[in-house]
């Protein structure tokens, strides 16, 4: 146990921070359209798209609807204890934006949901792990691990929350409690699209048809709900179905011949399909979520912090077969070395402009990698789908 | 995985030397200059042709400036013409000169005018002109203005015949790199000693580590 305490205590104070410490533009321009909750606006989108000559930044919101009111809610209350400095510095886009003295404060406050929705997936997963030695693996894993420092807690992004909407989903399912698994995964498909691609691998543990369709109508019901009330807004409708994701996931192709490509991404997903049909008697879908997630990173020009998607369940796997660990750190490896030579200055130098905002004065790392970083990124595809294969053979040969 | 393999403090502990060498060696070696003084309010846009230059006199805080930033808007990136800086001292003397053009000023953005240090700036008027000759209003690049004199008192503005301050930033490079490794970690320090963050980072990270506690460990 003083071993545990002692990980605990690491863990948390990196997390601290790098919160603190760490900025990415990403974070105030979140938490800059949330903001409008609170002075009563529900569709961001038309908001935006009607206001854009009077805001003082013009982007416009890509993210679905439970991102915008779970931020909106916490920007409330944030702004509770760090003072009304906080709107003051989100609405605050020249270039003296970096020269606010409490701007680790508005940082830390910021990104405390994810510390919390964090703790929540390492939660589920020690419940899935009864014993003791693969306990301390997974949360040695997921709290020294840099994915997590990185992506969440550096960069400030929220993809820890449809995260734990598929680990409860995964959870829920091992527990043979299909119809909340579903509810968990449809409401993290409102923070990010990628979950709706996990729908069918629980839909096919369904034991009957009647079941099946039951199940059917209430992701269509939950669909409706949350998404019908923005149908009627163009604006909406420009920017969820105009997603970087949708559009990427269909860059990775091979021509063959005629005009025709084959999209890599929905070739690994239907084998996972007919892979995940064979096992349909299994609840444990850890390898149709850890392949899925991975595959989507693989086959397009990926952000960090999509890696947040697959991480935990690569931890889950690797707790219980460490012999599985050199394809993850040499694909860590790809992946980070890629990511820093990428032409932004917020990927590597840019996040310190926080401490230091002469750090702006440096331009990226690197302005035309294309060869380096598609080396990299093979390197992260290679390790991962190494990976990927590990993992299936071992649930493959398993009996249910 | 073995308890023995993952050690808590030494992770932790390169983590935080990691992040410590990758803040110092971009501030140090990278950026090697800090900010040192500037207008940072713009409240409209002002437009910089042929017959309506702009410029600004400034007093720098101190030894060493290097960098004169102005917040520009060329809207949609129309303005490819010739663009100049030029920065003179209070004799009129040209101190620097440098041309460029509409295509390296974006739609709202700071553009950069990077010189040799002046090793003996502190206190000091200088005023930068910025003009461009050959560009109509229809292309006119925006610069940054503010009516209001009294947010900078050090200088004075004028975009052609308005008076007021531009938007702009001074940043210099000290003489040698231990002042500049002392004022960077000082500079970093004044962020990371906020007392707001301290307290709610404590008292948040206190119920983080109770709530891990019930919740993780065995019973």
């Amino acid at each position: 146990m003083p071993k545990i305490k002692h990980l605990l205590i690491v863990g948390l104070l990196l997390r601290l921070v790098v919160m603190a410490w760490l900025y990415h533009p990403d974070l105030k321009s979140q938490y800059f359209h949330a903001q409008f909750l609170s002075q009563g606006v529900t569709n961001i989108y038309q908001y935006i798209a009607d206001h854009k000559a009077s805001l003082p930044y013009t982007d416009s919101y890509n993210y679905p609807p439970f991102t915008f009111f779970t931020q909106g809610l916490w920007f409330s209350i944030a702004r509770l204890f760090s003072g009304s400095g906080l709107s003051t510095w989100l609405n605050d886009w020249g270039p003296n934006q970096l020269a606010y003295a409490h701007i680790s404060t508005y940082l830390l406050v910021l990104k405390l949901p994810y510390l919390f929705a964090e703790l929540a997936v390492i939660y589920l997963f020690t419940k899935l792990l009864p014993n003791p030695e693969h306990k301390y693996s997974f949360l040695a894993l997921s709290l020294l691990n840099p994915v997590s420092l990185y992506a969440i807690f550096a960069l400030g992004q929220f993809d820890i929350l449809p995260a734990l909407g598929t680990v409860l989903a995964l959870y829920f399912t091992a527990k043979s409690h299909r119809t909340w698994a579903l509810v968990c995964i449809m409401l993290a498909v409102f923070f990010k699209t990628y979950p709706l691609l996990l729908v069918p691998f629980i839909l096919l543990r369904c034991k009957s048809l009647s079941e099946l369709f039951k199940q059917g109508i209430l992701v269509l019901g939950i669909s409706v709900l949350f998404i019908g009330p923005f149908f009627k807004s163009p604006a909406f409708i420009a920017s969820f179905f105009q997603s970087s994701l949708g559009q990427r996931i269909l860059s990775a192709q091979i021509g063959l011949g005629g005009g025709e490509e084959l999209y890599l991404f929905f070739a690994s997903y239907v084998i996972f399909l007919c892979v995940s049909w064979q096992r349909k008697n299994s609840p444990d879908l850890l390898p149709e979520f850890l392949s899925t997630t991975l595959a989507v990173v693989f086959f397009a020009q990926y952000h960090a912090q999509w890696l947040v998607w697959s991480a935990y369940f690569i931890f889950y796997h690797l707790a219980r077969h460490p012999q599985d660990a050199l394809a993850p750190l040499l694909g860590l490896v790809g992946f980070f070395c890629r990511v820093f030579l990428l032409a932004d200055q917020f990927v590597l130098v840019g996040l310190f402009s926080a401490l230091n905002p002469s750090l702006l004065l440096i331009p990226p790392l690197s302005t035309n990698a294309i060869i380096p970083t598609s080396m990299f990124h093979t390197v992260f595809i290679a390790a991962g789908l190494y990976l990927i294969t590990s993992v299936w053979s071992r649930y493959v040969q398993k009996p249910n | 995985m073995s308890k023995n393999l993952i050690n808590p403090s030494v992770t932790g502990l390169a983590y935080l030397l990691g992040l410590m060498s990758v803040f110092l060696f971009f501030s140090v070696i990278g950026a090697r200059r800090l900010y040192d003084s500037g207008q940072p309010h713009s409240v409209y846009f002002l437009g910089l042709n042929r017959v309506s230059s702009a410029s600004q006199s400034f007093t720098p805080l101190h030894n060493g400036l290097n960098v004169v930033r102005v917040y520009l808007k060329n809207v949609s990136i129309r303005n490819h013409d010739p663009l100049s800086f030029t920065l003179t001292d209070s004799t009129g003397q040209v101190v620097s000169h440098i041309d460029l053009n509409g295509s390296n000023v974006g739609d709202g953005d700071s553009v950069r005018f990077q010189f040799p240090p002046l090793p003996d700036s502190a206190g000091r008027t200088f005023t930068f002109t910025l003009t461009a000759p050959t560009t109509e209003t229809s292309t006119e690049i925006g610069v940054g203005f503010t009516d209001d004199t009294g947010t900078y008192p050090a200088g004075l503005g004028h975009v052609g015949r308005q008076s007021g301050e531009l938007n702009f930033d001074l940043y210099y490079r000290p003489q040698n790199i231990g002042s500049l490794l002392v004022q960077v970690l000082s500079l970093a320090l004044s962020r990371i000693l906020d007392l707001p963050s301290l307290v709610i980072a404590t008292l948040v990270g206190l119920l983080w580590y109770f709530l891990a506690k019930r919740l993780l460990f065995d019973r």
